[in-house]
């Protein structure tokens, strides 16, 4: 009798083993459950199927695997089921190298940002060095043109929030890469250095500099770095007219979480205040692209050029090779230069000397979010 | 391929299952050794042909050895056997230890650096050699006849369930199954159940730890705190337990899915109230192996040299053990790695392990067993700090660190940060099943299964039953859950 019984649940174990682990399989052929071919959390292309080459074998294992973990069947479902058991039940991120949770609801971008704000990811002494030298070199060329050149880091959020950080997480005793970079080029007369993280650290009394969801800085906080970007300029350009904080009013908005929520899955759940400005008196307006050629591995290739005009056409003109960081100081500087490009170049950061050519701006204004200064290696503008 | 891996549970174990359940009888090892060829290629497909060309010498190998008919013939075909296995290991896995070590040596003479070729290590090959090994010397021992089957040894060799991580099967065990298996469903569910609690172990619980671990011994010990430290090297002697003996119950398990039962690996390593109970009930396949092919052998020599009863008012046994063990364990330590740290971390296994058989043993017995259990518990846990740190610096910094020496100030906040409910409830969990309640558990409900009332015995068999099924498949669930997050790569910016 218990023999039978016993019998009887090995053969229901085997059953739904085997249903199990043939799902994929049967889901492959009948195709019951479908998801999307492109990952919204991930924000990229999921693999596709490699093709099998007998000439060309050892790749093979590594292709297919990649591909069968993208496909596999209620991928997404599990990504989410997965995400909420990390962070509700066991109070972590989901994904711990990419995202960190910090106090109160404060997300940290980790990978990079979290390497270089411990100093375990540092550049060289000969690299920083090779970094001065080409931001030198590049002031040197664009004076020669008779441009006026500023160069400025768009700091990471662990540096004007630590204090929501996890307890242990702390910042490189001997100080991060930024900082040796920032303690070379201040000794070199010809980079004009813009100091952004003390003008938002400055700031912070005034309001929340960093969305708490989003590895970007907020709007108000858009505003501090334009502000700290025109009182360098308007020492060279004294007729530039900056705005003050009276001109600007902002308009709440409830929307989804930014970045570092999407990559834990909860940009839907975690909702946060975003502040948008209504500007007095705002003469920029978008005019029609010059229609440049982004780089065809870039995948906002409608953000490669941005440019803008005010009436005014007594005011200089403005070049800035910038990032996604400079959405927000955008809105407030197309106001006041007669003609301002922006170029978003896949965070390469690069001379662009043929659209500077091309746009003869009077200033070039260069932006760098702090863990991207290594592409300053790649170039020798002369 | 890994056996925790995604594509070997949803694809590459079904249609194995499928083939080799619809092949006929003559059929079923060649399929078992197709997919152990495939599964071993999945991890560098030029390395397959290192592996088969292994195979196929070690079967002329074992053919030459018939064909001698004297013993110092036999003797001979077992050395070069014995020589063929080893050098490859030597040349693939030490390589580059040894002209790292030769080139700081010569540096010291300021000569140039000697630029000697480097290998990638083939998956397993520690494993697999020393099966090889193994089958040449049952031969040599006539404990089997020579395997005249080319396919019947390579699959010996390369079963996929241990050719990555072992265990590492007997000839003479594994011999008799090749041809004489009869899979049932009590075998077959049974090796679900342990396939499934060997995949939640790694899955759920060596990975969970391994987030910690790799935190708290990937930066400077200097960054860290006592208690910090202590935190990451209690995790890390639970995660290399639940990672290796789980990966052992997976191999366990899916072999028995195919009708073979492998040698058994672990048995609650971390009850032991010593370092020699230690290493019976740890790596038992390896630890075994070693004591009979190169513990006893050693003896074995040593006494034939030694003819006194005592040296130095040392008695002679004890001699010969010294002798036996700090080789063992010497040889022990650099198998495990290439490099210093491996090296010193089997000798302070020999060197217990000969302290324990010189007098401590006989201390540690009449001790209340708690203080052996703490005395066992904590000279592993001081010797995993060797296994885990890169270096014999970083692990001597680690190790000051535990004793309150170049670390940072205590603050047990940063030591809250690291427990949360997650790592709390996997520590836990973790603790229990190191020890053997969850077994003593399942041993209580088995033995109702003999009680005198029917009704009981009812009852415990399908509250046993129905929970064991609940379990296995919660585990496979939570452990895809945990597998599918760990293919998550999510791109700030998209990447296209």
């Amino acid at each position: 009798m218990i023999k039978r019984t016993d019998k009887f649940y090995q053969i229901i174990l085997i059953f739904f083993f085997s249903i199990w682990i043939l799902i994929p399989f049967l889901n492959n052929n009948l195709n019951f459950y479908s998801e999307p071919q492109i990952s919204k959390t991930e924000n990229r292309n999921l693999t596709k199927r490699p093709e099998f080459n007998i000439q060309l074998l050892d790749p093979y294992p590594a292709a297919f695997t990649d591909f069968f973990n993208d496909h596999i069947v209620f991928r997404n479902l599990m990504l989410k089921e997965h995400s909420n058991l990390s962070y509700y039940l066991f109070k972590h991120s989901p994904v711990p190298d990419q995202v960190d949770i910090g106090k109160d609801g404060w997300l940290y971008f980790g990978n990079n940002d979290k390497l270089i704000y411990q100093g375990q990811k540092c550049l060289s002494g000969d690299e920083i060095r090779n970094i001065a030298k080409e931001l030198h070199r590049r002031a040197v060329y664009y004076k020669q043109k008779g441009i006026h050149f500023y160069f400025c880091f768009a700091p990471m959020k662990q540096e004007i929030y630590p204090e929501f950080l996890p307890n242990n997480y702390s910042r490189s005793p001997g100080g991060t890469q930024t900082d040796k970079i920032i303690s070379v080029i201040k000794k070199d007369p010809v980079i004009p250095f813009i100091d952004i993280k003390s003008a938002l650290l400055e700031s912070k009394k005034y309001g929340k500099m960093y969305q708490k969801t989003d590895h970007h800085w907020s709007c108000k906080a858009g505003f501090y770095v334009y502000s700290a970007i025109m009182n360098r300029i308007k020492i060279d350009f004294p007729e530039l007219k900056p705005l003050k904080a009276s001109d600007i009013t902002y308009n709440q908005v409830l929307r989804n979480g930014g970045t570092l929520a999407n990559m834990i899955g909860f940009d839907e759940i975690l909702k946060e205040d975003y502040y948008f400005p209504v500007i007095k008196n705002a003469p920029g307006r978008a005019v029609k692209k010059a229609g440049y050629p982004p780089p065809y591995w870039f995948a906002y290739k409608d953000e490669y050029e941005n440019e803008y005009e005010i009436p005014d056409k007594t005011m200089p003109s403005l070049f800035v090779i910038r990032d996604s960081f400079f959405y927000y100081p955008m809105l407030f500087l197309q106001q006041n230069f007669s003609r301002t490009t922006l170029i978003w170049d896949a965070w390469m950061y690069g001379p662009n000397l043929e659209l500077i050519d091309k746009e003869k701006p009077k200033i070039v204004l260069i932006m760098v979010y702090e863990q991207n200064v290594g592409s300053l290696l790649k170039y020798h503008i002369y | 391929m890994f056996v925790n891996s995604l594509l070997f549970l949803y694809f590459f174990l079904p249609f194995t299952l499928l083939f080799y359940y619809f092949a006929t009888e003559k059929l079923k090892n060649i399929v078992l050794l197709a997919a152990s060829f495939i599964f071993y290629a999945w991890g560098g497909v030029s390395y397959v042909s290192v592996l088969i060309l292994s195979t196929l010498v070690n079967w002329l190998l074992g053919l030459g050895s018939e064909k001698s008919k004297s013993l110092s013939g036999k003797k001979y075909w077992l050395i070069v056997a014995v020589l063929f296995n080893i050098l490859p290991l030597l040349i693939f896995k030490y390589t580059g230890f040894f002209k790292d070590n030769l080139n700081f040596l010569i540096s010291i003479f300021g000569m140039k650096p000697m630029v000697i070729r480097t290998f990638a290590l083939p998956l397993g090959i520690s494993f697999y050699s020393f099966k090889a090994i193994t089958y040449h010397v049952s031969v040599n021992r006539k404990e089997t006849a020579v395997q005249h089957n080319y396919a019947d040894l390579a699959l010996y060799i390369s079963f996929f369930p241990s050719v990555l991580a072992g265990p590492i099967d007997r000839y003479r065990n594994f011999l008799p199954q090749l041809h004489d298996r009869a899979p049932n469903p009590d075998q077959f569910a049974s090796g679900i159940r342990r396939f499934s609690i060997g995949l939640g172990k790694k899955v759920l619980i060596a990975n969970s730890l391994a987030v910690i671990t790799d935190d708290l011994f990937g930066g400077l010990a200097s960054n860290l705190n006592a208690p910090l430290a202590w935190l990451g090297i209690i995790c890390y002697s639970l995660q290399i337990y639940y990672d290796f003996s789980g990966y052992t119950d997976m191999a366990i398990g899916v072999a028995k899915m195919f009708g073979i039962e492998l040698m058994e690996n672990f048995n609650f390593p971390y009850i032991s109230k010593s370092i020699k109970e230690f290493w019976t009930r740890w790596h038992i396949s390896l630890s075994t192996w070693l004591r009979d092919y190169l513990f006893l052998p050693i003896a074995y020599s040593t006494s034939r040299k030694l003819i006194k009863e005592r040296y130095f008012t040392i008695r002679v046994d004890q001699i010969i053990y010294v002798i036996a063990t700090s080789v063992t364990f010497l040889v022990c330590g650099f198998w495990h790695g290439a490099a210093w740290n491996f090296i010193v971390w089997g000798l302070i296994h020999g060197f217990l392990l000969i302290l324990e058989q010189l007098g401590l043993g006989r201390l540690l017995k009449k001790s209340f067993k708690p203080v052996r259990h703490v005395y066992a518990i904590f000279f592993l846990m001081i010797s995993w700090v060797f296994f885990r740190t890169e270096t014999l610096v970083d692990a001597f910094h680690y190790i000051g660190v535990l004793f309150g020496f170049g670390g940072k100030p205590i603050n047990w906040q940063l030591v809250l940060e690291y427990l949360n409910t997650g790592l709390v409830l996997t520590l836990i969990l973790a603790i229990i099943g190191a020890t053997t309640i969850f077994s003593n558990i399942v041993d209580w409900f088995k033995r109702r299964y003999e009680d005198k009332t029917m009704l009981i015995r009812i009852f415990t068999v399908n509250i046993y039953e129905v929970s064991s099924i609940i379990l296995v498949l919660a585990i496979l669930v939570a452990s895809t859950l945990f597998m599918v997050a760990g293919t998550n790569n999510p791109f700030i910016y998209f990447k296209f």
